[in-house]
């Protein structure tokens, strides 16, 4: 193994020092779940217990695999859709050849600037009135494009060379066959990587499935947990093992991924 | 595209799966299906999570009795499940039956079926007449009472006695008598044990005489300050807090605070933190709660402790909070329905079935129940104190006159204002909500915006030119423009409309710039503004900072070193926002938090780090600060990796050390970079939400607002729909301000790159 100098010690102490604040909470929650609840409850705490316990309670109660099979469903079905939609609309913008086509480009552009708060009070409005409230589908309509996806990956696409379209159009191939074969197939990287950036930002969040979805039975994870934790006698064992179970499947998406999410944001960043 | 598509075979396949799919839809109507709402309610014995136990078999029973007629049961939570009901029957979706106390929203609304013609004459008869009087609204019934509770005082009869504190004979005691034990707590709890001074006294371990909280939706410990007589809207439902009785009551508890009898962030405490403070920890005398505190008090937390009427003038009662819940019909098109849902209704709330109340600490409203709680001394005796009570205001406008009051006594027990003037603030707010008209707020959504509609229209319209004018690649990016249109532009639209109108409940009048005024003079808008940019210039530069030196940390290391911390500092950043905030709440619990419980171990005392007003915003920017650098991490990397290292060699042979070629080549290359993550990093940060709603949701006081969250709470709580679109167009146009600026830099950047 290479021998550190003094100065790189220096710069593993730092670095190992900064994780206490970073990462510490999260490693703190994982060690509380495995306490019980009683030795939490003991004044002053205990936690020199190991136990399921939570665990074992969370899932009885039956909601908490309810609410990540909610999350699950929403990520995926915005996940695919996504992905099919804006590689759809990239493809449209980057080989089409219409009028308009940078100004409505930039229009989509410009959407990417309306903060989420300020159109949810009018889209609850009216997604009450056509009675999709308190469904899945009030999470997933609204999510199924974005135009930061199109935007990325339309980049991508620009940089694919146009001879390899025209080739196949020379063969007799249609602009749907040209997409479906070359276009989305050279994608793969960047389709991957904002799949699994969607997957992420969906499966986490928050105000917007915290107002549409009101009963108990169609929460995600994230809303599930937040009521969780409101409830008049605390049980912070129970709350800190459910976070645990909403924490892992993301820490998993990482491991798995992490070439693809490290490199991803790099090229979003040389942009 | 293929013409013969809908031709042939596959279009009569497709005209075969479309009726099956309409089979269902016409084979509904022969039973009837009624829709119940209900939160969890007890365990009975033996079971151990499933609080619907009791609810499902009683609607089995009733399925039993009634055939054709099938109940589905929705099962809410306790936290926000009336707000969330609240939202769902506005927006059209409500059940045949809920739960609670007079929905006196609702009513307003029209939206709620009368009793009346269902109640029987031994029905009325049966009940307690106080039960049918909480469900009155002029002279009409609006609800089957189920079970009656409310908030008393609880008392630590262990501190008590070895203070050599007086109980009250038969639980009543005058407000010097109660002020008398208090300050007898309070000198024994100071006093150091044995001879040497240098251990700590009970108080400086947490113990103290008398623990209040003030919160909204929390009535619990008004009598406090009513002891004089005074309250906050009086007979003819006008303010009087202004008046000098219910300043009395201030001005005592302010005195019980100097004299160290109560805590003096008293403030910003939550019911949380006095249970567990007076009920698992047994640090605190004397602390009011509800019913449900006698049952937790018996089984899971046993203590010796009496429950007594709360102090009064001599010869005077000093009523406690009554809540009396019950079920509510919805009306309905179909009078059958209404008729079944009542039969279900009353069914659920007879006599015999209120009996399993006793699982529940509850007390039942008819006298056919019997008494429930035959020989147990802590329920008889909250009868008694009960049986005095009285009601909160019966008003649809009293959840925000409460926030609007809970938020004045918050302030004044901070000391940041004498009561006078905070309850002067106070009635300007409560006359303004008294004033607005009442009126219909489903009418409201109905209405959609003209201008909208004409985005719609003119968006379908150039859809289908796409759509018809053959070219593909047009045809391909249809799906997503509309999907952006009608969840984006549409409602973007809308929401310039709703923001420039008078929007409130009930009002939906012509154009106006008032919503604007109103939040700019609006105390708490301003409070959430301050906050909000304190927090992204605290936040921010925190951030970037962070990344920029934990991206040049890593960037000198080699190998597996590398990966891995690129790795352990991203990941903590795939959590969401909410589980990480769990953790940091938990972290900052007054009473059981590792902040408190590090510093106590290390001696000093513990502080409010969520409940006092002064620190509370701090805790909220710290876990921001903590946040994963990940994202910024990585983007300095790469443009690290863009440095040549002619640079650096260059430098090296000057005889550099590597801070100077930090310092002197690192950072000026990576000013662009800099400037972007700081940019992007402030339009995040002004829209911080997660963490306030669920650290403290706004509170102690409005010590923690921030913008969003004002949005957030003036639509879905106070349903001032204009209000909140104002507020959330101005974020915007900030947003918007920042975004501008952010595109100027950056180009600058691409010219100075090339």
């Amino acid at each position: 193994m290479k021998k550190y100098n003094s100065a790189e010690k220096a710069a593993l102490f730092v670095l190992v020092l900064g994780l206490v604040p970073t990462a510490g909470p999260l490693i703190w929650m994982i060690f509380t779940a495995f306490v019980s609840s009683d030795a939490l409850s003991a004044s002053p705490p205990r936690y020199d217990s190991f136990s399921l316990e939570n665990f074992q309670v969370l899932l009885s109660a039956g909601n908490i695999l309810r609410w990540s099979v909610n999350s699950f469903l929403i990520a995926a079905a915005v996940t695919i859709s996504q992905t099919i939609f804006n590689s759809l609309a990239a493809f449209g913008f980057s080989a089409g050849r219409f009028r308009g086509r940078e100004k409505l480009f930039w229009v989509l552009l410009a959407a990417m600037m309306v903060p989420g708060q300020i159109v949810m009070l009018p889209m609850f409005l009216f997604m009450s009135k056509w009675n999709l409230i308190d469904s899945l589908w009030a999470v997933i309509l609204p999510a199924m494009a974005a135009p930061f996806g199109i935007y990325m990956v339309r980049q991508y696409m620009d940089s694919i060379p146009p001879s390899l379209a025209q080739a196949a159009m020379m063969d007799g191939a249609s602009d749907f066959q040209i997409f479906r074969h070359i276009y989305f197939p050279l994608s793969m990287p960047i389709l991957a990587t904002s799949g699994i950036f969607i997957f992420i930002s969906e499966w986490n969040s928050f105000l917007w499935p915290l107002v549409t979805l009101n009963t108990e039975k169609f929460y995600t994870l994230t809303v599930g947990l937040s009521t969780l934790q409101d409830q008049q006698l605390m049980d912070f064992g129970l709350l800190m093992a459910g976070a645990t179970l909403a924490a892992i499947p993301m820490v998993l998406v990482f491991l798995f991924f992490s070439r693809y999410m490290l490199e991803g944001m790099r090229q979003g960043a040389v942009k | 595209m293929n013409v013969s598509f809908f031709c042939g075979i596959r279009r009569r396949m497709f005209l075969l799966i479309l009726s099956m799919l309409m089979l269902p839809i016409a084979g509904i109507s022969a039973e009837m299906t009624l829709k119940i709402w209900d939160f969890p309610r007890w365990l009975e014995p033996g079971e151990k999570v499933d609080r619907f136990v009791w609810m499902t078999r009683k609607l089995t029973e009733f399925e039993q009795q009634n055939p054709g007629v099938k109940v589905e049961l929705t099962k809410l939570t306790w936290s926000r499940g009336q707000e969330k009901l609240k939202i769902a029957a506005l927006g059209g979706n409500y059940p045949d039956i809920a739960p609670g106390t007079i929905p006196l929203l609702f009513i307003k609304e029209n939206m709620i079926a009368p009793i009346d013609e269902y109640l029987s004459e031994e029905d009325r008869a049966d009940y307690f007449p106080a039960a049918l009087d909480a469900f009155r609204v002029k002279g009409k019934v609006y609800g089957w009472p189920w079970y009656m509770g409310g908030q008393m005082l609880f008392v630590n009869n262990d501190l008590f006695a070895s203070a050599g504190a007086q109980l009250p004979v038969d639980g009543r005691w005058t407000i010097d008598e109660f002020t008398a034990a208090m300050q007898q707590i309070k000198n024994f709890l100071s006093q150091r044990s044995g001879d040497s001074p240098a251990l700590p006294s009970l108080t400086d371990q947490g113990y103290y005489p008398l623990g209040l909280y003030f919160q909204k939706n929390e009535t619990a410990n008004f009598p406090f300050l009513m002891g004089f007589g005074g309250d906050f809207i009086d007979k003819e439902g006008k303010f009087a807090g202004n008046r000098a009785e219910l300043h009395q009551g201030f001005k005592w508890l302010l005195e019980l605070q100097k004299n160290g009898i109560i805590p003096s962030d008293s403030g910003g405490r939550t019911s949380n933190d006095i249970w567990t403070a007076f009920g698992r920890e047994h640090r605190i005398a004397a602390g009011a709660f509800g019913l449900w505190g006698i049952q937790a008090l018996t089984e899971k937390f046993p203590m010796n402790f009496s429950v007594v009427h709360f102090p009064a003038q001599p010869g005077q009662i000093n009523p406690a909070f009554l809540a009396i819940s019950g079920l509510y019909v919805f009306r309905n098109e179909d009078p059958e329905r209404v008729k079944m849902a009542m039969k279900l209704a009353r069914f659920l709330t007879i006599g015999e079935n209120q009996r399993s109340l006793v699982h529940y600490a509850q007390f039942p409203t008819r006298n056919s129940a019997g008494n429930i709680y035959e020989g147990r001394l802590h329920m008889s005796n909250a009868l008694a104190i009960l049986r005095e009570g009285r009601a909160v205001f019966n008003d649809s406008r009293w959840p925000q006159i409460d926030e609007e009051i809970e938020y004045r006594i918050q302030e004044t027990l901070m000391g940041k204002e004498p009561v006078e003037t905070a309850m002067q603030k106070a009635g300007l707010m409560v006359d303004r909500i008294l004033e607005a008209e009442s009126g219909s707020i489903k009418d409201d959504i109905s209405k959609g915006s003209l201008f909208g509609r004409i985005v719609l229209i003119l968006a379908i319209l150039s859809l289908f030119f796409a759509l018809f004018s053959g070219q593909a690649h047009l045809i391909m990016i249809v799906p997503a423009i509309s999907i952006i249109g009608i969840f984006l532009f549409y409602p973007l639209a809308d929401a310039f409309i709703i923001a420039f109108r008078n929007y409130r409940i009930g009002e939906v009048g012509g154009f106006t710039l008032q919503n604007f005024t109103q939040a700019l003079s609006d105390p708490k808008f301003v409070k959430a503004c301050y906050n909000t940019v304190l927090y992204s210039v605290v936040v921010v530069p925190a951030n970037t900072l962070t990344a920029l030196i934990v991206a040049s940390l890593i960037y000198s290391l080699h190998g597996k070193a590398k990966s891995f911390f690129k790795g352990a500092y991203y990941l903590p950043g795939v959590a969401s926002v909410v589980v990480l905030t769990m953790v940091w709440r938990w972290i900052f619990n007054t009473e059981v938090g590792l902040a408190n419980t590090m510093l106590r171990w290390l001696h000093l005392s513990p502080m409010g780090w969520l409940s006092d007003p002064g620190i509370a915003f701090w805790s909220v920017i710290a876990t921001g600060v903590f946040k994963s650098p990940g994202g910024s991490m990585l983007i300095y990397l790469a443009s690290m990796a863009n440095i040549p290292d002619s640079l650096y060699e260059s430098a090296e042979l000057e005889g550099a050390t590597s801070f100077e070629k930090w310092w002197h080549i690192t950072v000026p290359l990576l000013r662009g970079t800099t400037s972007f993550l700081l940019i992007t990093g402030a339009i995040a940060s002004l829209q911080v939400f997660a963490q306030v709603m669920m650290l403290t949701d706004g509170g102690p006081g409005i010590s923690t607002e921030v913008v969003v969250h004002r949005v957030y709470t003036s639509a879905f709580r106070d349903f001032d729909f204009g209000l909140s679109a104002a507020m959330a167009l101005l974020l915007f146009a900030t947003i918007l301000i920042i975004t501008i600026i952010q595109r100027r830099l950056t180009n600058h950047e691409v010219e100075y790159l090339g």
